[in-house]
């Protein structure tokens, strides 16, 4: 590189590479033990529900009556249920339901959360009161019932659940954005911005989103196991995914008919569900603290 | 010699609502109410009062970061009030702002680069990215940034850095008007001097004009030509920074010098301070007749009456005081 091409400023050779916040955060949550443990452990959940018709020799649907409920064995590892379908086959299955109602809800929730919030909260006055006085209405109706009576009407409806979950979710996260916003608002470099004549939309993508993702993440995380926790509850009460399809919720409610007899069928689908719920709120809090380093640990 | 920057009745009015939908206004806090001065360019203008005063508005009013309710502002000869927003866009360029405080100012997740280079991409659109990183560097070589820097992010620098680096964005588009609003103040002390002689240099290089707002007299003694010092919304006195000092007319004015401090410890045993009375009057509801009447230690019957005139006192001098 010659001397000449440095000046220009062309070559950024002997340049220091900062060391970007994200890149701050990355390197604290690398530091978080049951962090990182967790997430490969759901990477794992999520490559084997994926694969899941590839990884196993039994179907989720064929019934086996002859065989019938028999316990963990070599050949099946979470045991069969009373209609001599193999458990480990129907929980990978239901990983994929659960998993992907958890993602696709939680997605719903910050899209609409984000575009709420960041409206009510950048236009202020009016409007913002108008937007807040509504979603205080909406918190104070019981969206369980909402769902319950939309699912009884449409049908259970896979499609339909994923939605009405969703919808159920954004409420605190338009009202976290629109804090943030209004916080980022009054910040020096908005105004710096707005004096150099940067665009509202370039002031709200460049200078507001960047700075409102790290909340949003660490709440979008959190989302999920609840909406995942809903979506077992749903299934629970009959109300979620249609047999012979399976669903956390809808194997944990097998169980619980068959748990004297068969006590696999409840132990096996309990414990993923709980140590996915477990894995997802661990990287939940391991970002809030990566994300938000001033929030004190213990 | 025509001035650069001349403000004409300058009033920057919020008005305090209350309620929600049917909002009905309360009260109006007249934050600049009625301010008139000139700047000459390749100069600067001092601009002091308590916190409160109104100065941070006057700056955002005159660059229209507020909207003045009434007043003429004009820079380099065109009318900055009657500008559209789509003309003021462009015309940003040639008025830029200094803000306090530089852990504030700067976009933590921006690079050096994206800082500076913000206000160019904003100016000239899409570019050859290699023309707008050799501004940048020259940029940073006049604010005395380490070329290597580039590639840092705004939290990886000490309060001083920072504020060079709000200094090269400042002067990205080459403006001929800079608002400083207290540049200096959330800085140390041994940082201060280095910011101030820097912002000095700037402005004999670039024939910059300065609008120096700030409550610290000392500074404002050293970077500026005229002084002028800010009451409850309004200039009560206008001099020379050399008159100011000498011969302070306003009793406001002479409460504040009487605060700095000498460096001298025989002079400074002598100094006696004018202590003010109370904290600074409700600016919904300024006092009738003089705006200092009820703090001033000079006060007579007819300050209660009538509002006195900022009138010239003799060579320049402007005092806003029935007694000077």
């Amino acid at each position: 590189m010659t001397d000449a091409a440095y000046k220009l400023g062309l070559a950024g050779k002997g340049e220091e590479k900062g060391t970007s916040l994200w890149m701050d955060s990355y390197y604290r949550l690398k530091k978080n033990k049951m962090a990182v443990v967790s997430f490969f452990y759901l990477l794992l959940q999520a490559a084997a529900a994926v694969f899941a018709p590839l990884l196993v020799q039994f179907s989720y649907e064929e019934t086996d009556l002859v065989l019938g409920a028999v316990p963990p064995n070599a050949a099946h590892w979470f045991g069969t249920d009373d209609l001599g379908r193999d458990l480990f086959t129907r929980t990978l299955y239901g990983a994929r339901v659960s998993l992907a109602i958890g993602v696709l809800a939680a997605f719903v929730s910050v899209v609409i959360g984000i575009a709420y919030g960041a409206i009510s909260g950048f236009i202020g006055g009016r409007t913002d009161y108008v937007m807040q006085r509504l979603l205080e209405i909406l918190y104070a109706m019981p969206f369980m019932l909402f769902v319950i009576i939309l699912m009884v009407m449409v049908g259970r409806n896979i499609y339909v659940m994923f939605i009405a979950l969703g919808a159920i979710q954004w409420l605190s996260m338009a009202r976290i954005v629109r804090g943030q916003v209004i916080a980022l608002k009054r910040m020096e470099y908005v105004d710096a911005a707005r004096a150099i004549g940067v665009s509202n939309l370039k002031i709200i993508f460049r200078h507001m989103v960047p700075n409102v993702m790290g909340p949003v993440i660490v709440y979008t995380t959190l989302t999920v196991p609840a909406v995942v926790l809903e979506e077992a509850f749903l299934s629970f009460l009959g109300l979620g995914v249609q047999e012979p399809m399976s669903s956390w919720g809808t194997l944990i409610n097998d169980g619980v008919a068959a748990m004297e007899v068969y006590p696999w069928m409840l132990i096996f689908p309990c414990s993923t569900l709980m140590l996915t719920l477990l894995a997802l709120n661990f990287i939940g809090d391991g970002l809030r603290d990566a994300l938000d380093p001033k929030v004190s640990r213990h | 010699m025509s001035a650069l920057l001349r403000v004409e009745d300058l009033r920057v009015h919020f008005p305090i609502l209350k309620g929600a939908i049917f909002q009905r206004r309360v009260a109006v806090l007249k934050a600049v109410d009625g301010v008139s001065f000139a700047l000459q360019a390749g100069e600067t203008l001092g601009l002091v009062g308590e916190s409160g005063c109104g100065k941070s508005t006057l700056g955002r009013g005159i660059i229209r970061l507020y909207q003045p309710v009434s007043g003429q502002i004009t820079i380099d000869g065109e009318d900055v009030v009657a500008m559209s927003a789509d003309e003021l866009k462009h015309k940003r360029a040639g008025f830029q702002m200094i803000f306090q405080d530089p852990y504030a100012s700067l976009n933590p997740r921006m690079t050096v680069f994206d800082i500076i280079a913000e206000p160019l991409y904003t100016a000239w659109g899409r570019r050859d990215r290699n023309v707008v990183k050799r501004n940048v560097l020259e940029l940073m070589d006049s604010v005395s940034l380490a070329r290597k820097f580039i590639r840092r992010y705004p939290h990886e620098f000490s309060g001083g850095q920072r504020q060079r680096i709000a200094i090269a964005r400042a002067l990205a588009l080459k403006p001929k008007l800079i608002i400083c609003d207290e540049p200096v103040s959330a800085l140390d002390v041994s940082i201060q001097s280095q910011i101030l002689n820097l912002l000095i240099e700037l402005q004999r290089e670039f024939n910059l004009s300065y609008l120096f707002i700030s409550h610290d007299l000392s500074a404002v003694k050293h970077i500026s030509q005229n002084i002028a010092v800010m009451y409850l919304g309004k200039i009560v006195e206008l001099a020379s920074c050399e008159e100011l000092f000498r011969a302070p007319q306003h009793p406001y004015t002479q409460a504040l010098l009487s605060a700095v401090p000498y460096p001298d410890p025989r002079q400074e045993r002598q100094r006696r301070r004018i202590l003010l009375r109370d904290d600074l009057p409700d600016p919904t509801c300024p006092p009738r007749g003089c705006r200092f009447n009820t703090r001033c230690h000079k006060v007579v019957d007819k300050c209660y009456r009538d509002e006195p005139l900022f009138k010239d006192v003799g060579g320049k001098h402007f005092s806003a005081c029935h007694l000077s």
